[in-house]
């Protein structure tokens, strides 16, 4: 339930992120990146690849004008990041940062290859891409800092604390 | 190892075909001046194949029209020339006839006197070897046997033996053959016998008889089968032996090999009437 509210979260703050006024660089963002990095680093994984599938799918549905790019571009970031987590054994909050960047970068790259065809890719332009990468690599060195620093036993300790 | 192997194999291709189909989900979706990408990638997809199906069926149609007319040409040709050969032949007998013909009328330029009671007949056969030569004319046209054989310049025999439609001539030269003849000159009468080769030996012609070579011998009529007064022979050779008698050969005026057509004096008086054998 709590993982379906945070999902349900991210999609919501990406789509804060990109309403009209928001700063330029807030869309360069890709908040939901973070579920491709949690379904590669979490202990059990089971069928990442076409669970990304379903979070590309999503991802089509409120930000792409036509469905299907984001399925491949999202399967095949998780593709890539499961063969650097064979390869790279860290899970600390770097490798969180490392993953999400690479993610985002193989997601933009994929998305504008599967687009072409389609005639609707526009140009690649470096600048906003590499910003996209390190921000989202930002995002889930974040949240893996979060998930290592297990806040909520530093809540518990804290309350335990006051009582005193 | 390779169980592990062929199920990530699987797996790959399972993504792939499913990142196409995403792909092409997506292609159906956007859309383009006159349709949609999806639409596009068919059209681009099928044309070739629907212009190399009109392109077949357009060859197929060429092909079969032209093997129609190749086939119509083929009996077209095989009539011409079935009618071309009809002609050469109706040429080539008309050419023989007319030649004939030419034969004929020289023989009528020879003898007008004899031709009147004579038939014209066209050669069939002939061997110079045994001296024997068929004609195309036989006693249904009132040939009989020892009927005189006139070619253009001469003679060329007796009839031997008389069919209803053929007749068989021994030519002059035959080993048994022999006529009577004379000197044109000097009006010696000498006998004019065959050798079976291709001149004529003269017989009795005395050794003081004045003969020279090229001395031409005509019929005399002594035998009462050849009409007196028609060329032999010419004489080629003239030698004194220790007979009594020249030996004299000479060579048949009517080249034997080349004769065509002939006459045949049915109404000669002269020969004996009859038929027989060769």
């Amino acid at each position: 339930m709590i993982l379906v509210l945070l999902f349900l979260a991210t999609f919501g703050a990406q789509a804060v992120l990109v309403v009209p006024g928001a700063p330029a660089w807030a869309g360069s963002v890709l908040l939901p990146v973070v579920w491709i990095v949690w379904l590669v680093m979490r202990p059990r994984r089971q069928n990442p690849v076409f669970l990304a599938i379903a979070l590309g799918l999503v991802w089509d549905v409120l930000f792409e004008p036509v469905i299907g790019p984001g399925g491949i571009a999202f399967s095949a970031a998780v593709l890539v990041i499961s063969w650097l987590a064979v390869h790279v054994a860290d899970r600390s909050p770097l490798a969180w940062a490392g993953a999400g960047g690479a993610a985002t970068a193989v997601i933009l790259l994929v998305r504008h290859v599967a687009l072409l065809p389609l005639g609707l890719a526009g140009r690649l332009v470096v600048v906003p891409f590499f910003r996209s990468v390190l921000l989202t690599g930002g995002w889930c060195l974040v949240v893996g800092w979060i998930l290592s620093a297990d806040l909520g036993r530093w809540w518990r300790r804290l309350r335990t604390r006051r009582l005193r | 190892m390779a169980e592990g192997t062929s199920s990530s194999r699987f797996r790959r291709l399972r993504i792939f075909l499913v990142w196409m189909l995403l792909e092409i989900i997506a292609a159906g979706q956007a859309r383009l001046k006159e349709g949609t990408v999806l639409g596009s990638w068919l059209h681009v997809i099928a044309s070739p194949i629907v212009t190399a199906g009109r392109s077949v069926a357009h060859g197929a149609s060429d092909l079969s029209w032209g093997l129609g007319n190749t086939w119509r040409l083929v009996g077209e040709n095989a009539r011409l020339r079935g009618e071309l050969d009809a002609e050469r032949a109706q040429n080539l007998l008309l050419t023989n006839s007319l030649k004939l013909q030419r034969e004929a009328n020289h023989l009528q330029v020879a003898y007008p006197g004899l031709v009147a009671r004579g038939q014209v007949a066209v050669c069939l056969v002939r061997n110079l070897d045994t001296g024997l030569m068929k004609i195309g004319a036989g006693w249904l046209a009132g040939i009989r046997k020892d009927a005189p054989v006139l070619a253009e310049s001469g003679v060329a025999g007796r009839v031997l033996w008389s069919g209803p439609r053929s007749s068989w001539v021994e030519l002059l030269t035959r080993a048994t053959a022999a006529i009577a003849v004379e000197i044109e000159d000097s009006g010696i009468q000498a006998l004019a016998a065959g050798t079976g080769g291709s001149d004529l030996r003269i017989e009795y012609i005395p050794r003081r008889a004045h003969v020279l070579k090229a001395m031409l011998l005509v019929t005399s009529g002594a035998d009462g089968i050849y009409p007196p007064g028609i060329p032999v022979a010419r004489v080629t050779k003239v030698r004194e032996g220790s007979g009594p008698f020249l030996e004299v050969r000479a060579a048949p005026i009517v080249d034997l090999g080349r004769i065509h057509v002939c006459i045949v004096l049915k109404d000669w008086p002269g020969p004996r009437q009859g038929t027989g054998t060769p």
